[in-house]
């Protein structure tokens, strides 16, 4: 693949997102365990890694059917779980030029981590995007896999302070861009609001509605002389 | 295939649907505050995954995490890139759990 124009920046996705393989491998692995935990057999746990690849919504799917939740209320809540993603297709497209196959791969591969660092680092290159995807997803289910066989004798990531790596990897993304005084408003009442948010809702619709009310500010300040966003 | 299986590719179907969907929509040809909107979307997303995953379990620990993420800011500032900042700051708050600090 290498040297073709179409797949320009594979690698380079690929690798730009090996610093959070860290975090990562222990949060499926934890996963892994969860899923066991709540009556899950491995072959659903895995389906799950496979075919949703959405960190936080399968997390919370496992905690609902540990609580005896119907399937209705575990479709629902991955919908609003992920209803962000749908602010982030929207980025993606307005800068980088996604048709057929590579279309339906990328949005397959789309999490909070692949929009971060092809915001940072891969605007335009839609193979990065495809790259950084996949090396999430390969990790995550090579970790799923790795959890479901080694259940027990696997510590609990928060446990061991590596749940920092994501808040930390978003921060060393968000700093660069951050560079004037209408992104640092956006920043702040993003923060803010999720941070007051998270104590009232579901983490998914906390950030999803954050979000929407600093970027819907942002827009708002900027009518006036432009500043780089 | 049992109820989970279903439930399981119905889930998937809408995570898929919901970010195909916005990778269709006509993005490119937004203007004025819809375009506005989208640019500030970024910087919104990542300080509210940062502000809903620093906070730690205490006072200590998240004076700790806090420092932390400092540092990762500052190298992220001045060296650029992901890794660097990440590694910083993760050395810091991992070394400050591992002498009982946090």
């Amino acid at each position: 693949m290498a040297g073709s124009p179409a797949s320009a920046g594979f690698g380079a996705g690929f690798r730009a997102m090996l610093p959070l393989w860290i975090g990562v491998v222990p949060f499926a692995a934890a996963y892994a365990v969860s899923a066991r935990a709540a009556g899950l057999d491995p072959l659903h746990a895995q389906l799950m890694s496979l075919l949703v690849f959405a960190g936080g919504a399968q997390f919370a799917a496992v905690g609902l059917i540990a609580a005896g939740a119907g399937p209705w209320t575990l479709i629902s809540t991955t919908f609003l779980l992920n209803l962000r993603h749908l602010l982030y297709g929207m980025v993606v497209a307005r800068t980088t030029e996604l048709r057929g196959a590579r279309r339906l791969l990328a949005a397959h591969l789309l999490t909070d981590e692949a929009f971060g660092v092809h915001v940072a680092h891969g605007r335009g290159r839609p193979a990065f995007l495809v790259g950084a995807g996949l090396s999430l997803f390969v990790i995550w289910n090579a970790a799923t896999l790795a959890g479901l066989v080694l259940a027990r004798s696997l510590p609990d990531p928060q446990a061991i302070g590596l749940d920092i790596v994501f808040p930390l990897a978003f921060l060393a993304l968000l700093v660069p861009l951050v560079r004037g005084g209408r992104t640092l408003l956006v920043a702040s009442v993003a923060g803010l609001g999720a941070w007051g948010l998270g104590a009232v809702l579901e983490p998914g619709a906390a950030l999803l509605l954050a979000t929407v009310v600093a970027a819907g500010l942002g827009a708002v300040a900027s009518a006036g002389p432009r500043e780089a966003p | 295939m049992t109820t989970l299986t279903w439930t399981i590719l119905a889930m998937a179907a809408v995570t898929f649907g919901v970010r195909l969907w916005g990778l269709t929509l006509p993005g490119t040809r937004l203007r004025g505050i819809g375009r506005r909107f989208l640019d500030h979307v970024p910087v919104a997303v990542f300080a509210a995954l940062v502000a809903g995953g620093l906070p730690g379990s205490d006072a200590v620990d998240g004076a700790w995490r806090f420092a932390a993420a400092v540092v990762t800011a500052l190298v992220a500032v001045r060296a650029g890139g992901l890794g660097p900042g990440l590694l910083l700051g993760l050395v810091l708050y991992l070394g400050a759990r591992a002498l009982g600090w946090a």
